[in-house]
């Protein structure tokens, strides 16, 4: 072959560095460097169809990896938009609750109960009424969720961010309202004026009352729009002639230790149950528990087409060799290290392969990092419950993933290849033409 | 190799290029098993996922429009942004039985609607209050089917609403329930109603918040004689319920206005689109790894045929026959590709198209599905489009795969061609 003398395309020393982990099986016999000497220079005499291989691999790695910042950033969404309406991580409910949602079904909180908590664990609490109401406008009448809040309290809840016509609730004793753009369109009705709220209080009667409409949410999905309606946690209190609240949610802060803030609750709230996220929000803990899987999914899928391609091309390169490699075993090269061989050549593109492959990766995430308009979208993301810009989230473990995988998935590719070789006759190799 | 002078002698030239490109294959059976199958592999996941796609958006929409909101439907041109009492349409039951009479539609059902305070005792709750026509509108919703408790509607001031709103109202079979709401001129508008029926769907926000009375009550109740909201109206085919909307709509009276089913459930249209959007992300993918592959194998071959095609090109063939018949060779692969592929995708689709895939056991996928309107058994199903769009484009990539480098043998030169070493 005319090109076996060509100059090596790359420099050993700086290869050996680089792929140091490579194989070490025919240290006996071959030395490290002297095998990883020889792929990178079988890999460079055939420029054209490694560097095809290697593109190949490349998009595979780059491809999965994107679609899974996609799907991280659109889990991580989904579980963000869950946690921020009015769930946080943990919630202390009283049992039977979420079945009949009412202020019968409310609790005092001890005095000291935060103390429980570990405030490095903690970003924030808030304790709500949360009950159900009617509220009537001149011409419309709507059910919705009525929230008497502590504003100080509200910091871990989408309503500390949202936009808001007219005025915020300035404490609990606010005896205003505060509702959502999509309600208010609803009952046809603007800030300063009064509606009309209908609830039952702890006594169980009917309590009827007129209020003024401080200011208007906007959120990012109308659902949420059209549900709460927000009011002063005292002034709720004494309407409904209690001094019980029906919720604490807690927000945890960046490294959630939901476990041991749950337990921690428990101790405090003994009579109540304390419930994380997952439990509240069923829905969105599928979604986020399927987005963990499906980089799985994506991988094997694409990276199962690839195998194909790599497995032709190692073959390959072990067939053009038949000669070379019968001389080398004429010469007295173990089995095991012509093994070592072709296991090395098909680690060193997969590793230079998905080397680029995140790099690429890189390159396009660091243009949609900010984050991706699918306003065209918005209606069905928010039924999912999604916002309509989304940012491409990247995990570390799951590049760490990807490149392990595929590593694993070279070692895999070359068995067969390697055994093709092993079966290689010194003699009649050499007599082949 | 065959000498290809003695074929050309013996037969027809085209004929005879299929034949020596064929017998090519088999020279390096294994690279030629490797590409089909990398290709079969890819055709077979991509046909298996858009049987399923197919199979599901089919189902999404016929679960999501039966529930409520029907294929079409028929409003006073200001209801579906101003929900409102007074925007009904006058002519109710006239218009009732004019739609049903028209060809392609199978069921229309009268409803009236209003958001009220529905009263049991000391507690109240507001809910839609939603009147319809019993009959008719069991031919079309399956929203009679969910009943848990009771009967649908047995009588004209029966009431049928979710369990979780008769949970709230603490009300079960039998009870007696306030409903209080305003006409469409502003007025006191009551109705009594006993319990007779409650329906889960899976689905809160309807099991919170709706309750069903017979039209007529409402209509009394509600002073709105002879009106109502919505005309629903079930199609022979929800696919095509937009061109029959137009068609509706041009000789609709002015005061009515129609809606398919992507303006009434635009969640459910975007839903599909985001579905769809993702897989094909996917598609595009595989098929550039695919691609990719097949323009390997065909560099390894160029490359290894050189003295071959130096052969061929001295005794006077021309380039682009040689290319021609690299070209042959991948129709070839991708055949036998597309052969593996489609047995397998019918192998495994086949038989689940029939008995269907139980989703519902997926822990967590039961509320998703409510939530999401999906059925709880998924039955993919297989088309000719399904069976046809992944092997015509893996087609497209496989000519491109293979003559990137067959345009190589237009630059050779036969001498040099020749010296190359085997």
């Amino acid at each position: 072959m005319t090109r076996e003398t060509g100059p090596p395309g790359g420099d050993p020393e700086n290869s050996r560095s680089e792929f140091s982990n490579a194989p070490a099986r025919g240290r006996n016999r071959i030395p490290v460097r002297l095998l990883l000497q020889f792929s990178w220079r079988n890999l460079w005499r055939h420029r054209r169809r490694n560097g095809i291989l290697l593109s190949a691999i490349a998009v595979a790695v780059a491809g999965v990896l994107l679609l899974n910042t996609l799907l991280r950033g659109m889990q991580y969404d989904m579980m963000n938009t869950a946690i921020d309406n009015l769930t946080g991580h943990v919630k202390v409910l009283a049992p039977g609750y979420l079945d009949d949602p009412g202020i019968e079904r409310g609790f005092d909180t001890p005095p000291d109960w935060q103390q429980v908590l570990d405030p490095d664990a903690v970003e924030g609490w808030a304790a709500r009424i949360r009950v159900p109401a009617v509220i009537m406008s001149e011409r419309e009448t709507r059910g919705i969720q009525l929230v008497g809040i502590d504003p100080e309290q509200e910091s871990i809840s989408f309503l500390h961010t949202a936009a808001i016509e007219g005025e915020r609730l300035t404490g609990r004793g606010d005896r205003r309202l505060v509702i959502g753009q999509r309600l208010a369109d609803d009952l046809a009705t603007l800030p300063g004026r009064r509606l009309v709220l209908v609830t039952q209080g702890a006594d169980g009667r009917t309590r009827e009352a007129g209020f003024r409409i401080a200011g208007i949410y906007r959120a990012e999905m109308s659902l949420v729009e059209s549900a709460f309606v927000f009011t002063g946690r005292d002034a709720l209190q004494d309407l409904l002639g209690t001094g019980d609240v029906t919720e604490i949610s807690v927000r945890l802060a960046d490294a959630p230790r939901e476990a041991e803030t749950m337990a921690a609750l428990a101790t405090a709230f003994e009579d109540l149950d304390v419930l994380s996220w997952r439990q509240l929000e069923p829905q969105a803990a599928t979604m986020v528990a399927f987005a963990d899987t499906s980089i799985y999914i994506y991988f094997l899928i694409v990276m199962g087409a690839l195998v194909f391609g790599l497995v032709n091309t190692l073959v390959t390169a072990v067939m053009e060799r038949i000669r070379e490699l019968g001389m080398l075993r004429a010469l007295g090269m173990r089995p095991r290290s012509v093994v070592a061989q072709v296991v090395t050549e098909s680690s060193l593109i997969m590793a230079t392969g998905v080397a680029i492959g995140i790099a690429v990766a890189g390159g396009v995430f660091s243009l949609v990092a900010d984050g991706i308009d699918l306003t065209a979208f918005d209606d069905s993301l928010a039924s999912f419950g999604m916002r309509p810009i989304f940012v491409p989230v990247v995990e570390a473990t799951d590049v760490v993933l990807v490149a392990v995988m595929s590593l694993a998935l070279g070692l895999v590719a070359s068995f067969y290849p390697a055994r093709r070789a092993v079966k290689i006759k010194p003699l009649e190799a050499l007599q082949r033409r | 190799m065959t000498d290809p002078r003695r074929d050309a002698r013996a037969g027809d030239t085209g004929a005879m290029f299929v034949r020596v490109a064929w017998r090519n294959l088999w020279r390096r059976r294994l690279r030629t098993w490797m590409s089909a199958s990398g290709m079969g592999f890819a055709i077979f996941l991509v046909s298996v996922s858009m049987s399923f796609q197919a199979g599901s958006y089919d189902a999404w929409i016929e679960t999501a429009t039966s529930l409520m909101a029907g294929h079409l439907q028929a409003q006073h041109p200001a209801y579906f942004d101003n929900p409102e009492v007074r925007y009904a349409l006058t002519e109710g039951i006239a218009l009732t039985r004019r739609f049903e009479n028209e060809p392609g539609i199978v069921a229309v059902s009268p409803r009236t609607e209003a958001f009220a305070l529905v009263s049991a005792g000391e507690r109240s709750f507001g809910a839609l209050i939603v009147g319809v026509d019993r009959e008719r509108d069991m031919a079309l919703s399956s929203l009679p089917d969910h009943l848990s408790a009771g009967e649908y509607l047995p009588g004209a001031d029966s009431a049928f609403l979710g369990t979780a709103l008769a949970a709230n109202l603490g009300v079960d079979i039998g009870d007696e329930i306030v409903v209080l709401g305003a006409t469409g001129e502003g007025g006191v508008a009551a109705l009594m109603a006993r319990v007779d029926g409650l329906f889960d769907t899976g689905r809160p926000e309807l099991d919170r918040s709706v309750l069903q009375v017979g039209i007529a009550s409402m209509q009394a109740g509600f002073d709105l004689g002879d009106a109502v909201h919505r005309l629903v109206i079930e199609t022979r085919d929800a696919r095509h319920a937009s061109d029959l909307k137009a068609i509706l709509q041009a000789a609709a009276p002015m005061d009515v206005r129609l809606l398919d089913w992507n303006e009434l459930l635009p969640e459910l249209e975007q839903a599909i689109q985001i579905d769809r959007a993702s897989a094909s992300m996917m598609y595009w993918l595989l098929l550039i790894v695919v691609a990719m592959s097949v323009i390997n194998a065909f560099i390894m071959t160029v490359f290894e045929r050189t003295r071959e095609f130096g052969m061929l090109l001295a005794i006077g063939m021309r380039p682009n026959a040689i290319v021609g018949m690299l070209g042959i060779e991948a129709v070839c692969v991708w055949a036998i590709g597309v052969v593996i592929g489609i047995v397998l995708c019918v192998a495994v689709v086949l038989p689940l198209s029939a008995i269907g895939i139980d989703v519902s056991g997926i822990e967590g996928m039961e509320q998703l599905a409510a939530q999401l309107m999906m059925p709880d058994r998924l039955y993919p199903s297989l088309n000719v489009n399904v069976l046809t769009e992944s092997p015509l484009w893996m087609l497209a990539g496989t000519l491109l795969g293979a003559l990137i480098p067959a345009l190589r043998v237009r630059r050779m030169q036969p001498v040099e061609a020749l010296r190359e070493e085997e």
